[in-house]
């Protein structure tokens, strides 16, 4: 069986509000952006759009059977029932994966999925809002961005970048830096990958060694002219290699698998023989592993001694390394709290919308909206100039944007607008990843050394779902577990319908002001000045206790 | 109608950017394709092939030619609008047609393979020209479609090994081995000294076990195949030089057939191009050396070679192979294009430079050996041949190697 | 902390409407229970995080509007948002936490920093109804438990229970309302006192030759009695064991899923225990769990010479597990044993307090409830002991268990009182956290779930939900109430009945909405007598 979204303006359901969510569903599933649809996985390892083929269908069939006063309620993606609410509720909400914290490990998890009793939603898999990889474009062209405002003057040009690691998130890095301006020398133990990434473009060139991509790096530093270059190789040999010959890049950072360290290849090894080894003599490998790893962290703190910008980019680096016996391997920071935080604290997050329509003129026409609306934001300019060059659309079409509440709300009404003055052809659905300000509880990412140490606490997420369901989403969900794995993150998405009615336009104009303004308030609370002052300098749309 | 004829002269030139890689942003493909009023998203790449057009057309005049080429691209035209795909022509012999493939399609390669089977059938039947039709892989992003061009001509040219009139999928072959090492040294020279002997059926055979090995065992990329191949032709010649063939006419032959050997559809039409190659050169040897019984001039040769250091003379040899000195002389510049002392003189500098760069023998000395007496006309012979004295090129050379 | 704080009654609104009023006097309905019973525990068993935020909530409901939203983040107001007039008037979150860091120790630190609140039980649950919450529950306990061991009645048999807290205080009278004998040990003899000023037990000892002779005696010649026993349940069920004397029924309702601040260990006196809490807070838990340890080991014992013997969800197995006792978890908990039948018949909690503070009004409404449900002879029985026994301090409250239907066509019932004028000023309609949807406990309600679904925690969050989304006026989720931190999940809800068209409507959703995923949660995990349920009453089912 294979799943697409329909699109054009023809609905089979009651309404728009669940024929938007049935879209998003099916698209999450569309052949070319979900990893593996015939097992329902959208994305990231095992991200589950429902818990298995029955429990698909009969979401289909209740989504095309409910009422505009209905609620579809699904647990851990199999549904449980449709009850009556209203006709500004949402019209689906859902937990997945929550567990009674004692009980919150991968082991007792998988236990009870084998028994069919919960699904692994990751975020957005599991509350229907995946769009494929332009979320991860995003998410690290958005990091660099931030690191060359920070750090930079706000472009990376005639800056090195040095990182590892060319997989799925990885790949995103080199095609970011150098679209902020900047030469980046990647490294990956991987021959197949890199060619993959040489053919696709990912990759402008491939150096024979690290000193033919030192001195090209050069060239093109002294030009200021962007360049990607791959290498084979081992990153800690090659942050070593950097060490050792007193070369110090601008930026370090690293997307090699640190998180899973059966697919972590140690030094000396490639790819193949890694795997042949972990096979014959798992000890040996794991001591191996350790070894480099503790190489390679011992690497990254030197070059962050001798002035690199140095960061953890989610992969647990820091962690293994300590596990490894580097006492201070937290010395550099994770790249979430430092640089997305100053984000988080003026409430601005991962949004996204898909045109319902599958028409790509209905984004290419939003887009033209926020380049006029936005006009002072050159970052928001080069972010939608760069995705408009570098990604084609597969299933719905769909932008991502990091905006601001402020922007949300003006942005959501005016599509909502669009809708009904028949300017874009379908209903387009407003939705967001999780990793959000308020929506997320995840000590090892996004709330990692809040600054009052409010890191584990979850409360967070679970009063931003209790509030988009209050303030007219169309869609809320709870979930456990995204992005780091089982115990360690809750996390809440939600999803509003802009179909064009007067009502939707209460729903947009509540909930994108709501959802955002928790998370501004979430860091105001944990002593944010930042937050506070947004909170006390601008028309706040909510009343708070500060 | 003048702007159709714009609009569609746009569009091919739009779709061959796609191919050749030449628009980069998604979005100015997409303003492109709806200014063009092209309405599907392309996403996999089909290339259609003339099999043996050149040696068709050899004797085709361009008229006829381009009607051949017209009739090719309205049919494939034709066939192409029945799945919504759009045909363009890409060079004399070469067709790309640009289909879009549904994500949900179950098995996408039985599905393109019979769209390629019923495109080829629909241009055979119609113009009677044998085509190959090569198939590209699926590729997601419009950014990749040059990928799935490369795929196809790539499954294109397994045609070598395969044979016409065939439909390949990329994902259906064996990729072809990126090793250069086809065959060794010995197989050169085994070959060259076929040659000099006129022994055809010999070199035909060594030339067959070169291929039918390549056929087992290398399924190598025909380009590299075809590269080494030249050459040989190029070794074969040198040969047929050496041995006395015509220069122009060689020079004739090896041209026409390094191009008909690059234009070559299989492997079948490469033996039969390198079999006149080889029968063309041996020809030529025979021709020149028709006039002379070949072992006498051999020993006349052999005996220069072996007493080019005493003071010979043109009686000296011709005595020694009993033929008289004007016969000699005269088959000699034939064979040779140098008079007797001419190629003595030939012979003896070879001898001095290759000891000059080997030795470290005085210049004297080398001019003794070589067979002069007096080192300075040794020298000013030198120079008249080489450009320069002795010294100076012992030195420059040595610097340059 | 020395004023008292005193629910508002009468039709004297300080709130913008109905909605925000009920919220805020069960808020303070609430500090008033709590002050009346515990005056000295304001600042453990917490409304708020903290005074200065108490205020600012009632402050804050005092200047809601109709269709704006109070959010509460662990006791502290945190915003304020426009929402709509069918949105809750609060939501509140308490004491979540990351699960990775779901520990006591990790939770005091925060605690400690001012982040976080604990939820007792009933605090975080702003409908606190005091010790009445817990009574119908126990009655419907004994008699289940009376029913499947004892045919049909408990007379003649002895219940050892300990602790005569807000819930355990009940427990006496829970006993003899089924005839039985109640031996209930506690450390405090304040608390005891209280409990028999409040007709809850009848006597008290402070020995325990004495309480044996009267309890034995009593059992003899099958007399309904009770008796409260001043000592610590640690050294009296080894004493008891040791005497040769097994008790018919033994469980045990001390704080002990609160080792720090509510259990009390053996060889200590009240105001020990005080000190040393404080001086030496690791000493202490590691004294209480040693209590803990001996009087567990004492209650297997008995379970092993034939006493039927459960937790009651107070979490005293795993933390007698933890201090070494590794078959604590022979002892079974009530809930499976004697709650889950009635959860998936879609019975469950139904409580309901009068705005206006007039006892009158509870009456009529009693009244009203008999009259609809005739047939139902133990709600009559039942209604009378409660009605007897509560004093109604602060906003007189009722609380009683209903079937699926029953609550539905009840709320509407009271709705349309208040629309005739029969009853002076609104009623607000809520539950307990354990209801059956709304509690993820595996060492409570959620214990040993036919398919082996205890720990999914998906349930109570949806049920809070769904209350959202229907209707409700104050919706709260909640970690670690009853079994303590790392352990549960709960989630609550309160709605009004203020005889208006739009109150019937949300009262019709929420009442029906709350009761049917309960019930779908149990045919869910496989029970069939929930899935007849839901089959009757939810419109989809996958």
């Amino acid at each position: 069986m294979i799943y697409k979204s329909p699109n054009g303006s023809k609905i089979s359901c009651k309404g728009w509000q669940q024929e938007g969510l049935l879209r998003l569903l099916l698209n999450c599933l569309d052949p070319d952006i979900a990893k593996s649809p015939q097992d329902l996985v959208a994305y990231g390892g095992s991200g589950k759009v429902a818990r298995n083929l029955a429990a698909l269908n009969a979401i289909v069939e209740a989504l095309k059977t409910i009422e505009n006063d209905e609620t579809l309620v699904i647990q851990s993606g199999k549904p449980i029932g449709v009850f009556r609410t209203h006709d500004f509720a949402p019209r689906v909400m859902m937990a997945g994966a929550l567990l009674v914290p004692k009980w919150a490990n991968w082991d007792y998890f998988q236990e009870l999925e084998n028994n069919g009793l919960t699904a692994y939603g990751q975020s957005t898999a599991g509350s229907w809002a995946y769009i494929g990889t332009q979320g991860i474009l995003q998410g690290t062209w958005e990091t660099f961005s931030q690191v060359a405002k920070r750090h930079f003057n706000g472009t990376l040009k005639g800056k090195l970048v040095l990182t590892s690691g060319l997989g799925e998130m990885g790949s995103a890095q080199p095609i970011a830096i150098t679209a902020n301006g900047g030469v980046v020398i990647i490294a990956d133990v991987n021959r197949n990958i890199i060619k993959r990434r040489l053919i696709s473009s990912v990759i402008d060139i491939k150096a024979e060694s690290v000193e033919e991509a030192c001195e090209i790096a050069k060239d093109y530093i002294k030009k200021e002219e962007p360049i990607s270059i791959g290498i084979l190789g081992n990153a800690a040999d090659v942050y070593e290699y950097f060490v050792e010959h007193n070369i110090t890049p601008d930026i370090v950072t690293d997307q090699t698998p640190a998180h899973d360290l059966k697919s972590y290849v140690p030094s000396g090894l490639f790819t193949e023989q890694a795997k042949q080894l972990r096979k014959k003599a798992p000890q040996t490998y794991e001591q191996m592993v350790k070894d480099t790893i503790r190489r390679h962290v011992t690497a990254m703190i030197e070059l962050k001694k001798r002035g690199s910008i140095v960061f953890d980019y989610g992969n647990n680096l820091r962690g293994q390394g300590y596990k490894a016996g580097i006492k201070d391997a937290f010395c550099f920071p994770g790249f979430a709290a430092e640089y997305m935080r100053p984000l988080f604290c003026e409430g601005r997050g991962p949004f996204r919308w898909v045109a319902l329509s599958g028409n790509p003129e209905d984004i290419y026409k939003t887009d033209e909206i926020i380049l006029s609306l936005f006009k002072q934001d050159k970052r928001l300019e080069e972010w939608i100039d760069f995705v408009q060059r570098r990604f084609t659309f597969h299933g719905l079409p769909a932008r991502v944007c990091w905006m601001n509440y402020r922007e949300r709300a003006t942005f959501g009404n005016i599509i909502n607008d669009m809708v009904r003055q028949g300017e874009l052809s379908a209903p387009v659905a407003i939705t967001r990843d999780h990793m959000d300000a308020a929506a997320v509880a995840s000590p090892y990412r996004e709330t990692e050394n809040m600054k009052d140490g409010s890191d584990a606490i979850a409360d967070w997420p679970m009063l931003n779902v209790l509030l988009n369901c209050s303030s007219g989403a169309s869609l809320v969900g709870i979930y456990h577990g995204g992005g780091v794995g089982i115990g360690y993150s809750i996390h809440s998405g939600m999803t509003v319908i802009a179909d064009g009615t007067e009502e939707a336009k209460q729903r947009l104009s509540m909930v994108l002001k709501a959802d955002p303004a928790l998370g501004v308030i979430r860091y105001a609370d944990a002593g944010y000045e930042e937050a506070e002052d947004i909170i006390k300098t601008t028309t706040f749309p909510a009343k708070t206790f500060l | 109608m003048e702007n159709n004829f714009f609009r569609e002269y746009a569009r091919r030139g739009f779709l061959r950017d796609l191919l050749y890689n030449n628009i980069t942003s998604v979005k100015e493909i997409w303003e492109l394709q709806k200014k063009l009023n092209i309405d599907i998203q392309p996403n996999t790449v089909m290339a259609v092939t003339v099999d043996n057009y050149h040696s068709q057309t050899r004797n085709k005049s361009e008229i006829q030619r381009q009607n051949l080429r017209l009739a090719v691209l309205k049919c494939i035209e034709e066939a192409s609008a029945k799945f919504d795909a759009m045909a363009i022509n890409m060079e004399e012999d070469l067709y790309a047609v640009l289909f879009y493939m549904e994500s949900s399609e179950i098995e996408p390669v039985e599905k393109a393979v019979s769209i390629g089977k019923y495109l080829q059938e629909y241009v055979e039947t119609k113009t009677g020209v044998s085509v190959t039709v090569g198939i590209g892989r699926r590729y997601k992003d419009i950014l990749d479609l040059h990928l799935s061009y490369k795929d196809a001509l790539l499954a294109c040219h397994h045609k070598f090994f395969i044979g016409k009139s065939q439909v390949i999928h990329i994902e259906n072959i064996v990729p072809f081995s990126e090793g250069l090492e086809l065959f060794s040294i010995e197989v050169e020279s085994q070959l060259s000294v076929k040659i000099l002997s006129c022994d055809k059926e010999g070199a035909f055979q060594i030339l067959d076990e070169l291929l039918e090995d390549i056929i087992e065992h290398k399924f190598v990329n025909p380009i590299i195949m075809k590269a080494r191949l030249i050459e040989i032709i190029t070794t074969i010649v040198k040969v047929g030089l050496e041995a006395g063939a015509e220069q122009e006419k060689l020079g004739i032959l090896s041209g026409r057939f390094v191009q008909e050997v690059l234009r070559s559809d299989t492997i079948l039409d490469l033996r039969n191009q390198m079999r006149e190659v080889i029968s063309g050169v041996i020809e030529e040897i025979s021709q020149g050396r028709r006039h002379m019984n070949l072992q006498v001039f051999e020993e006349a040769i052999e005996y220069i070679n072996d007493n080019f250091d005493k003071d010979i003379t043109l009686e000296d040899v011709s005595g020694y192979v009993h033929i008289s000195p004007y016969h000699f002389s005269h088959e000699l510049k034939k064979f040779t294009g140098m008079n007797f002392i001419e190629y003595l003189t030939k012979t003896r500098i070879k001898e001095a430079k290759k000891l000059l760069l080997t030795t470290d023998l005085s210049i004297g000395e080398i001019s003794n050996q070589v067979g002069y007496d007096d080192p300075s006309y040794f020298g000013r012979v030198f120079k008249s041949m080489e450009g320069m004295p002795p010294s100076k090129f012992k030195v420059s050379k040595k610097i340059h190697m | 902390m020395t004023e008292t704080i005193k629910a508002q009654k009468g039709n004297k609104n300080l709130c913008k409407s109905w909605p925000q009023e009920a919220v805020m006097r069960m808020l303070m309905n609430n500090l008033d229970l709590e002050t009346r019973e515990n005056p000295e525990m304001f600042t453990s068993t917490k409304v708020a995080r903290s005074r200065e935020y108490f205020d600012k909530i009632i402050e804050s409901l005092k200047e809601l509007e109709d269709d704006a939203t109070l959010i509460i983040q662990s006791g502290k107001p945190v915003g304020i948002f426009k929402t709509s007039k069918m949105a809750p008037r609060v939501l509140a979150s308490n004491a979540m936490l990351v699960p990775m860091w779901a520990t006591w120790d990790n939770f005091r630190k925060l605690e400690d920093k001012g982040l976080t609140m604990y939820d007792r039980i009933v605090a975080g649950n702003w409908m606190n109804i005091g010790s009445q919450g817990m009574f119908y529950e126990m009655l419907e306990v004994f008699n289940i438990l009376a029913k499947r061991y004892f045919n049909q009645s408990l007379k003649g048999k002895l219940i050892v229970s300990s602790g005569m807290g807000t819930a355990g205080g009940a427990l006496p009278l829970a006993v003899t309302a089924n005839d039985g004998v109640a031996l209930v040990v506690d450390v405090d003899r304040a608390k005891i006192e209280k409990r028999i000023k409040e007709g809850f037990c009848e006597s008290i000892s402070d020995n325990l030759d004495d309480a044996l002779s009267i309890v034995l005696n009593a059992r003899e010649n099958g007399r309904a009695l009770s008796l409260g026993l001043v000592g610590n349940a640690a050294e009296i069920y080894p004493e008891i064991l040791r005497r040769k004397i097994v008790p018919d029924v033994v469980t045990d309702m001390t704080s002990s899923h609160d080792i720090l601040s509510g259990y009390i260990p053996a060889e200590m006196t009240l105001k020990q225990a005080l000190g040393v809490r404080k001086s030496d807070p690791q000493k202490y838990i590691k004294l209480a769990k040693q209590s803990i340890a001996a009087q567990l080991s004492a209650m297997l014992k008995m379970q092993a010479k034939g006493a039927v013997v459960f937790e009651f969800g107070n979490n005293i197995r795993q933390n007698a597990c933890d201090a070494g006792v590794k078959d604590a978890f022979n002892i079974p908990s009530y809930a499976p044993l004697f709650i889950r039948d009635l959860h998936c018949e879609g019975i469950g909690p139904f409580r309901w307090m009068a705005l206006s503070g007039d006892t009158k009004d509870i009456y009529k409404t009693e009244e009203k409830l008999l009259e609809l449900f005739p047939e139902d002879a133990k709600l009559k029985c039942w209604i009378d002991i409660v009605r007897r026994q509560f004093t109604c301090h602060g906003l007189p409250a009722r609380e009683c268990w209903l079937g699926y239907n029953q609550k539905i066509e009840f709320g509407l019932a009271i709705n349309e009182m208040i629309r005739k004028g029969e009853i002076s000023l609104p009623v607000v309609i809520g539950r307990d956290y354990y209801d059956s949807g709304s509690a993820a406990s595996p060492y409570g309600e959620t214990e040993a779930m036919k398919d082996g679904s205890d720990a999914i925690a998906d349930w109570p969050i949806l049920s809070a939900i769904l209350s959202a989304a229907s209707g409700a006026i104050w919706v709260s989720v909640c970690h670690g109430c009853g079994t303590g931190i790392g352990y549960s999940i709960h989630s609550s809800m309160a709605v009004l009945a203020d005889g208006s068209d739009d109150a019937k409507r949300k009262l019709s959703l929420v009442l029906a909405n709350d009761s049917s995923i309960s019930t779908a949660r149990y045919a869910d995990a496989g029970y069939e007598v929930a899935s007849r349920t839901v089959k009757n009453n939810i419109k989809y089912q996958y």
